[in-house]
């Protein structure tokens, strides 16, 4: 039993090398963003969108993870498909927040309000809830609670291509994902550096809170087979 | 008959200008519309002498700053240029957004951090327990 306790180190080599890349577009990302021209309309406060939408992208990247392994979870009973929706699940509540709360302080400059109940606002709203819920589920609902969260991740991943296309289906105030392709090209270097570094920064996150639940099943199944062999009967 | 004819050419210049000047004193009477103010001023001016001895406000324009009888003030500058109205501040909103964001991901981070070291003790107390045991028997 001692020999499946590998005392292993907080972060892996892997995990390392990625943290410093992360580190180094972190440092080197607000340098592009400063550089990138100031927008005519709205001023200062655009630059807001350097992190706004690479967080609004981590969250459809999450949600997205989350549902296809809670998918596989319902489907094929795969407990490291769970281990995947919970960390992709967290990873999209942790940018959705980002969203949700960098979105408005640039909405209160841009059109004069901090919220508006428009279609995309709305849907990624929704979606930050659904996860929110599903959490929820998955720690507090009991042994039906694993498959629940997992119904509850895939009805969420749904909202994610609804998301992407209202701008283009409905009339809203937001701005469509057409305006990326025609923006100045050193805002295009900030932002898609931007893009980058939390990309890295998602999958160095993703990979330490699978381990941490690799590690807590790791620990429960020890400590059953430990009771169960009557090692701490004294 | 000469008579009668230029009675009826004056009727009929009465008739048109009530038929022109009516939607007009219509437009004076609505909302606020910077538009329709707009087209008030710029409409011919025989036509606009009706509606301007109707409504006062057109009649004497609001000074450069002032506020209208609606309370908007008339601002002359380029709508698109380097230069934006900063009248709420950005920066506050920016420097808040871009805290929140790296205060978030640390937190987790944080998070993640302490339920690994938790795990790492219990592994270490349960591999202490085991040794114990083990030695024992």
């Amino acid at each position: 039993m001692t020999a499946q306790h590998s005392s292993p180190r907080a972060f892996s080599t892997t995990q390392l090398l990625l943290l410093a890349v992360v580190a180094v577009g972190f440092l080197v990302a607000p340098q592009l963003i400063v550089k990138a021209p100031n927008e005519p309309t709205m001023g200062m406060v655009q630059r807001i969108f350097y992190f706004h939408v690479p967080c609004a992208w981590q969250t459809m990247i999450g949600a997205f993870l989350a549902g296809g392994a809670s998918a596989m979870y319902l489907f094929r009973g795969s407990q490291r498909a769970r281990q995947v929706a919970i960390a992709a699940a967290e990873l999209a509540v942790l940018f959705g927040l980002c969203v949700l709360l960098t979105g408005p302080l640039w909405a209160r400059k841009a059109w004069g309000v901090w919220w508006q109940w428009d279609v995309r606002l709305t849907t990624t709203a929704l979606l930050w809830i659904i996860f929110v819920a599903a959490l929820f589920a998955e720690r507090y609902g009991g042994p039906g609670g694993p498959r629940l969260s997992a119904g509850l991740m895939v009805f969420g991943a749904a909202d994610v291509p609804m998301i992407y296309i209202s701008v283009s289906l409905w009339r809203t105030i937001h701005p469509k994902t057409s305006v990326v392709p025609t923006l100045d090209p050193a805002m295009r270097i900030a932002l898609w550096s931007s893009v980058l570094t939390f990309t890295l920064l998602f999958v160095v996150l993703m990979s330490l809170r699978m381990r941490l639940l690799r590690q807590r099943e790791q620990l429960a199944e020890l400590k059953m087979r430990a009771e169960d062999a009557g090692l701490f009967d004294e | 008959m000469q008579n009668l004819r230029s009675k009826s050419r004056v009727g009929r210049g009465l008739l048109l200008l009530l038929l022109v000047s009516g939607p007009t004193l219509a437009l004076a009477d609505e909302g606020p519309s910077p538009g329709a103010l707009q087209k008030r001023v710029e409409a011919p001016a025989p036509q606009a002498a009706a509606p301007a001895v109707a409504n006062p406000a057109v009649a004497n324009p609001p000074a450069p700053g002032q506020p209208d009888k609606d309370g908007f003030v008339q601002e002359n500058r380029p709508m698109m240029g380097p230069t934006v109205d900063e009248s709420i501040p950005a920066g506050p909103l920016l420097a808040t957004a871009y805290g929140f964001v790296w205060l978030a991901v640390l937190g987790y981070v944080v998070m993640i951090g302490r339920g690994i070291q938790r795990v790492d003790s219990e592994l270490a107390e349960l591999d202490q327990k085991l040794g114990k045991l083990t030695s024992k028997s």
